[in-house]
């Protein structure tokens, strides 16, 4: 009878940790502990504590400020760290954040992050497969590679939506877009800043990226890159700042970019550097103080 | 021989706990924390002052929740978050309240913080060495001199980033950028406000500065000025702006260089565009002005 108790006992146990894996919504909290279930009054505190409990489609939240370590996400989920408090992810020597997710199917949100690097992590966000990631009102800096990294090989469509973010002071790349195969992955950048990277943004091969109302400042290389020898590397530029670069816009071969009602002003190199690829300029814009113009296609709005 | 031991213990646990609590990577203020604290998530600190030499360079202080965290000097690599859903503030009253002098290779970021001067602090942020100084979602008022003094004296390049801040009801300038020797000081402000200061915006010498979807409004002088006498390297360029309710809207003298495209010059009681010894350049056609004392002068280039 007493043995009979016990078992009952582990199956009660398995149970709960079951159920706990069958929440739509977990919690992680600054002073939690991974052994909890990460509900509401009992939170998890980290991202990858709270992750294996939390249903695909689900959401993991941060109850309180806190550091919440690194984590990989191999499902469609939410991560909303609340905004008005510092829920982070700093890492050192390794990715912050990685999606590798179900390409065909599943969307992964990103909300309200800190992500820092401390001049020694990888990259901020590897986003390797899925349908569409989410980053919304994320600082990613300090990283040694990309800020952004978006590098996949899948056949499936993806997107991938920057939103009020601020990518800065990272090693490579702030925000670069790669499919290894076709269809082109799709971005945008709104609202968002890059700044003080070896490169801005770069489309690279199978990538289509839509900047709008956004800075791109201090790169030491290249403010926005396009390029491609598949000639699949598309970028379009509207309402936006590119400014303090070395180079302001390059495209090299196979790159293609269209550019409209943005500045492009003092940078120390070519504003507009036709490197093999094209730019088109819709001739709405303020070009001024670069170390030399370059050359561009005028087309006119319709 | 007992008694060496203990003292000799006691010694190595507390070195060796401040060698470990100078190492932290991410350190935590709270209204309600205290300075011997290790700044940790469950024992914070009180003070911005006394969690910084707790931080490793490269890393965080944190505010765990609302409070007045006090005026500091940056001497490293370093990020200050205020959280931004809470007040996180520096109140200081003749002095100023945040001061950056880094080394030229650190990155320094500011982010959702409230700087108030009450009326007598003196600058809100100064800027005085250092390669990047990031301040974003920052609300600054009430110094008697500048909201931001950029007052840099170095031959490495820096550059600054101004994004969704408020500066306000400051007795000097705005944010005002200034490197004593070249190359420039590369100034970005981006979607914030500079109201009710003496002068908005101001450009001088060996600096270049970038207005973009911005308010410049209520300056008792010139909403933006451009000038640098002394070696003619000062650039003010401005885009999706609008500069309304100064004096003059936008004042360049000698030395100054300004741009302007996509803005708004509007009821400004002096003059809209005012070349008073240097060039203000517009790109032709793109801006809206009206209801100023006078329009003044500029020349045109065209949108490319």
């Amino acid at each position: 009878m007493q043995r009979i108790s016990v078992k009952l006992l582990v199956f009660f146990a398995l149970a709960t940790t079951m159920l706990s894996a069958q929440a739509s919504r977990t919690w992680v909290s600054g002073v939690g502990d991974d052994a909890n279930p990460c509900s509401r009054t009992a939170p998890c505190k980290t991202f990858a504590g709270a992750i294996s409990k939390t249903a695909a489609g689900g959401e993991i939240d941060a109850l309180d400020p806190g550091g919440f370590g690194a984590v990989t996400i191999t499902k469609a989920i939410t991560i909303d760290g609340g905004g008005g408090q510092v829920a982070s992810v700093l890492v050192a020597g390794t990715n912050g954040i990685v999606v590798s997710a179900n390409g065909a199917t599943d969307v992964v949100i990103l909300r309200n992050l800190r992500i820092n690097g401390i001049s020694q992590g990888l990259n901020g966000i590897q986003f390797l497969a899925g349908k569409n990631l989410n980053v919304e009102n994320c600082f990613i800096f300090g990283f040694t590679q990309n800020g952004i990294n978006i590098a996949l090989n899948q056949a499936s469509p993806a997107s991938v939506h920057v939103l009020n973010t601020v990518v800065k002071n990272n090693g490579g790349v702030g925000i670069r877009a790669t499919n290894a195969v076709t269809p082109a992955v799709q971005v945008v950048v709104d609202n968002s800043a890059v700044i003080l990277d070896t490169t801005g943004i770069e489309a690279a091969p199978h990538s289509r990226v839509t900047l709008n109302r956004s800075v791109v400042q201090n790169a030491s290389s290249e403010g926005l890159k396009a390029d491609d020898p598949a000639s699949d590397a598309q970028i379009t530029i509207d309402h936006s700042d590119v400014s303090f670069n070395a180079n302001g816009i390059t495209s090299s071969t196979g790159g293609s970019v269209a550019v409209a009602d943005s500045k492009i002003a003092l940078n120390s190199g070519t504003a507009m550097n036709s490197a093999g690829g094209s730019i088109a300029s819709y001739q709405t814009n303020r070009i001024h103080s670069n170390g030399a113009v370059g050359t561009f296609t005028p087309i006119p709005q319709l | 021989m007992r008694k060496i031991n203990a003292v000799k213990l006691f010694a190595i646990v507390v070195l060796g706990t401040t060698i470990m609590y100078g190492q932290a990577s991410r350190t935590w203020v709270s209204g309600v924390g205290d300075d011997v604290n290790p700044c940790s998530r469950t024992a914070p600190c009180k003070t911005f002052a006394g969690a910084i030499s707790k931080t490793a360079a490269g890393g965080e202080i944190d505010a765990l929740d609302p409070g007045g965290f006090g005026a500091v000097t940056i001497t490293k690599a370093l990020t200050i978050d205020g959280g931004g859903g809470q007040v996180a503030s520096v109140l200081v009253a003749g002095t100023n309240g945040i001061v950056v002098q880094a080394g030229p290779n650190d990155v320094v970021i500011l982010r959702n913080l409230r700087i108030n001067g009450i009326g007598s602090g003196l600058n809100g942020i100064r800027f005085l060495a250092g390669k990047d100084l990031n301040v974003e979602n920052v609300y600054i008022f009430g110094f008697t001199q500048n909201g931001i003094d950029i007052a840099l004296n170095q031959a490495t390049k820096a550059s600054v980033h101004i994004l969704n801040s408020v500066m306000k009801n400051n007795g000097g300038v705005g944010v005002r950028a200034t490197n004593a020797v070249s190359p420039p000081v590369q100034v970005m402000i981006d979607n914030s406000a500079a109201i009710l200061d003496a002068t908005g915006f101001e450009a001088a010498q060996h600096s270049q500065v970038i207005v973009n979807r911005s308010l410049a409004n209520k300056a008792s002088s010139e909403g933006l000025k451009a000038d640098d006498a002394a070696t003619a390297d000062s650039d003010l360029s401005v885009d999706h702006t609008e500069i309304t309710d100064n004096n003059n809207g936008i004042t360049a003298t000698a030395g100054g260089l300004v741009h302007v495209g996509d803005c708004k010059i509007a009821n400004n009681s002096g003059t809209g565009s005012n070349q008073a010894g240097g060039t203000i350049t517009f790109f032709t056609q793109t801006n809206r002005v009206h209801s100023n004392g006078a329009t003044g002068t500029f020349g045109t280039t065209a949108q490319q």
